[in-house]
């Protein structure tokens, strides 16, 4: 164990992942990814010859374009991205510079100046809040229960895996914000809400021009696969790709009923 | 067998409808975006078809 846990450490150092904090956070997530990753593979490997390659599968959903452009810049919207993440970065400390230390959460995570404002919904990690950060940018604010809460464990890996992703497809996670005992992820905030309700609303609305909803949702789907894809990267990942597929046929179920 | 300098895959674990955010830019475009990373996890192995987990190193 204790020679895995080296290795861990050398790998994340040259990886250049280590600067989000003690490494402990990300430790335990590889060592809990290592121990789910035997069941996945094997169910994996059984599911494999069913599929396209994921470049396969991208290409053959992007077709429909008609709400989206026909070809955005992906190149330059994530250099902006990751600017409007840097200037988080120099904005960092002070929100947490009266509170002590947590564990697992490096100072440089946290941004100031947030205003928060209505609840936009919840799950079992506790409440999602709307939220402005510098009198101008949207973002959401999802808020962790409490400090001591079990809850933290999964906020951190959250934000391990978060902070490190820039990608117009990947809510940008912009860092942490404290307030009243409480820890909120400052994340992008995205104006129409969760698909599965746009989707529904979308089905009522749209029932007459069934053609537009489904190019529509050909653009979203491909949106979709693009963002996962970025997580992919080169990585064969059988399991992600099946789960997609999924999601995507319920996608086209949503409009058909 | 590790990925030496390289960002590691992820897999998210979670995806579903209510984690894809429907996003509309300034100019009236949409995107969606993946959210919602509290199962995510980074993956360390290059080819897990042909291991089907046999290795842990």
């Amino acid at each position: 164990m204790e020679t895995i846990a080296k290795l861990d450490r050398s790998t994340l150092q040259e990886l250049g992942i280590d600067k989000i904090g003690p490494l402990t956070t990300l430790e335990r997530a590889i060592a809990d990814m290592n121990r789910s990753s035997a069941s996945a593979s094997a169910s994996a490997s059984a599911s494999a010859s069913a599929l396209a390659t994921p470049s396969a599968e991208a290409d053959a959903i992007a077709t429909g374009t008609l709400l989206y452009s026909s070809d955005p810049n992906y190149g330059g919207g994530a250099t902006t991205y990751g600017s409007a993440a840097g200037s988080g970065a120099t904005a960092a400390a002070s929100g947490s510079k009266d509170e002590a230390p947590i564990d697992g959460i490096s100072p440089e995570a946290f941004v100031a100046d947030i205003k928060i404002g209505a609840r936009l919904g919840g799950g079992h990690f506790g409440d999602v809040y709307s939220g402005t950060w510098q009198d101008c940018i949207a973002v959401a604010l999802k808020r962790i229960k409490a400090e001591g809460d079990k809850g933290l464990d999964e906020f951190q890996a959250e934000l391990a895996v978060l902070m490190q992703q820039r990608h117009p497809n990947i809510v940008t996670c912009y860092g942490v914000y404290r307030r009243d005992g409480h820890l909120y992820m400052v994340l992008e905030r995205a104006s129409e809400g969760g698909l599965d309700s746009v989707l529904k609303a979308l089905s009522q609305r749209w029932q007459s021009d069934l053609l537009v909803v489904q190019r529509d949702l050909c653009a979203m789907a491909r949106d979709a696969a693009r963002g996962m894809m970025y997580l992919a990267e080169k990585c064969v990942n059988h399991a992600q790709r099946l789960s997609l597929s999924r999601d995507l046929t319920h996608l086209m179920d949503a409009t058909a009923q | 067998m590790l990925l030496p300098n390289r960002k590691p895959p992820v897999v998210h674990r979670d995806l579903a409808l209510r984690n894809l955010l429907l996003h509309k830019e300034d100019n009236s475009r949409l995107l969606v975006k993946v959210s919602d990373f509290g199962l995510a996890r980074y993956v360390w192995k290059s080819d897990r078809s042909s291991s089907t987990g046999a290795g842990e190193e």
